[in-house]
Order: structure tokens, then sequence, then C-alpha cells
């Protein structure tokens, strides 16, 4: 039975998941191995979760072993690769039609991991406040404060991104 | 800037738009929106994030990926109760082997010890005394 479970919470839940890793990780490798730690841990603990908390679990999962990942990333000084990674995007990004895809990754990656999974779990999870403070396990108030400065810092990312885009038109 | 501080409804603007309200309060702050500038001004650049995010289209997860995650849960994680089965028989059929291995050793000193020698002895002598060809 917990099998038949395990797979239906798969189909639904992993395409909303990897896109939640790929926005704060900017690595497909790193957030198909998240996506599946994530699965794997989940399955383990499965029969001690309740049925209605199993998207908060995953997502509570998720964002700690991005976490972690991101920590060390970190460590490795990888964030210089990052960068020139970044870089090597905006140079594809006024070729392609991803564009606002990656602005979106880029803006949302400049976030604290816990702000980002705020966003995450607001705009494209649709989980009002009670539901995200039950999966970060906090209040409703902390949500909203938490919210607004993340949404504070992503207006500021926003207006560098159209100086930027501006600069670089101006040039062109 | 610090006039945008003296708002006392700035703090509600993003549960506002969220529709995380009450009734009651959300009427409050629709009221209060439509004479406050500060309050307008404030909910267009929240809303700008709003749209910004929501330009953002997903992407399938890559082919193959969820058959990987099942087959390694599958793999790294049987049934708990057909685990403790296995465990359970497995020290069983060690228990039983060591059990039977010292029945039958018992039972072969006590049937046919001297006979084994003497044959071992028989065949040392033998080559000793030149029976065998080297």
């Amino acid at each position: 039975m917990n099998n038949n479970k395990f797979e239906v919470l798969l189909q639904n839940e992993s395409k909303k998941l990897y896109n939640y890793l790929l926005k704060i990780l900017r690595n497909k490798e790193d957030a198909e191995d998240i996506l599946q730690e994530t699965f794997i841990a989940f399955h383990k603990k499965m029969n001690s979760v309740k049925e209605s908390s199993y998207k908060s679990y995953l997502f509570r999962t998720a964002y700690h072993k991005a976490l972690n990942l991101i920590k060390k990333r970190n460590a490795k000084n990888k964030l210089v690769t990052n960068y020139q990674e970044m870089e090597h995007f905006e140079d594809k990004q006024s070729k392609n039609n991803q564009q606002q895809k990656e602005l979106i990754k880029d803006a949302l990656s400049q976030l604290k991991p816990e702000e980002a999974l705020l966003i995450e779990l607001q705009f494209y999870q649709k989980m009002n406040y009670k539901q995200i403070a039950e999966t970060l396990e906090t209040t409703q108030s902390a949500v909203d404060s938490k919210l607004v400065r993340a949404k504070k810092k992503l207006i500021k990312i926003i207006n560098e991104q159209k100086k930027m885009q501006e600069n670089n038109l101006s040039i062109v | 800037m610090k006039q945008k501080d003296e708002c006392s409804f700035e703090k509600k603007l993003n549960a506002y738009i969220a529709g995380e309200l009450s009734e009651i309060e959300y009427n409050k702050v629709r009221e209060h929106i439509s004479s406050c500038h500060l309050c307008q001004n404030e909910i267009r650049e929240l809303q700008q994030v709003d749209n910004f995010l929501f330009q953002y289209t997903e992407e399938e997860v890559p082919a193959g990926l969820n058959e990987k995650i099942l087959n390694s849960v599958s793999q790294s994680h049987t049934d708990p109760f057909m685990r403790k089965v296995v465990s359970f028989s497995i020290a069983a059929s060690v228990l039983i082997s060591f059990m039977a291995g010292i029945l039958l050793s018992s039972g072969l000193y006590a049937d046919s010890s001297d006979s084994n020698i003497t044959i071992g002895e028989d065949s040392l002598y033998s080559y000793f005394e030149g029976d065998y060809d080297v």
C-alpha cells in the first residue's frame, strides 16, 4: 500500500520539487541528486509522517539537503565557479528565450535559502500562510514578515537586473 | 523615505495582496489604500515581484529520473517486516548449521576415530617402507 502511495506522490510532487531545487541550486545534476536523496529519505520515514504533511515533509527535507549542499559548495569556494557559470548564462540569455527564467533563478539564488523556500511555497506551490508555517515549523506572523523581507530583496535585485540590461543595451 | 515608515498599514500589505487577511481587515486596508499614496506605491512594488516570479515556467523532470528513484527505493529499503523475516532466517540457519556441525563431528569421532588414525598410520608406514613409488 505504502509503495503505491509513494509512487503516486513521486509522480505528483517530483516536478514541483525538481523545479524548486533548480531555482535555488541552479544546477541540473545537483537538483537531480537532491531530488533522489529527498524521496529516498522520505520513503524511510513515510510510516511516521502524517499523510496530510507529506508535501510539507518533502519540501522541508529538500530544503535541508539543498542547504547542506550549498554550505559544502561555499566551503569548497565554488562560488567563483558559480559566478562564472552565471556569466556564461548571461551570454547565452541574450540568444535564447530562457532569459526570463534564468533571471528568476538568478534572483532567487541571491536570496537566503529559507527566503527562497518561502517564495517557492507561496508563489509556486500556492500554499497559504498556515500551510507555510506548518512546513517551516514557525508562526504565520513570522512567515508574513520573512516574506516581506524576501520580496524587498527581490525588488532590489529586479531593479539591479533592469539596470544591467539597460547598460548592456546602451553598450550595444 | 521616512514617510514610508510612518504608515501603519504597510505591514499588512503583503498579507492583503496574498488574501491572508480577514474580511474586516481586508476592507479596512482597501479603504485606506484608496487614499494613501505610500501604500499604493508599496503595493505596486510588491505586485511587481509577483509578476516577475509568475513568469517562471516549470521544467519537466528529466526522463527516467522518477523510475531511477523508484528503483533506488526498492533496492535500498525493503519492507521492514520482510527484513526481519530475512534476518531471522539467516540467524536461524547459522545456528542450525553450527549445532549440526557440533553433533556431526562428535558422532564421527566417537564411531571411527581409531580406524581413521590406523589408515593414516598404515599409509605413512607404507610410504617409508617403500611401498609407494615416488
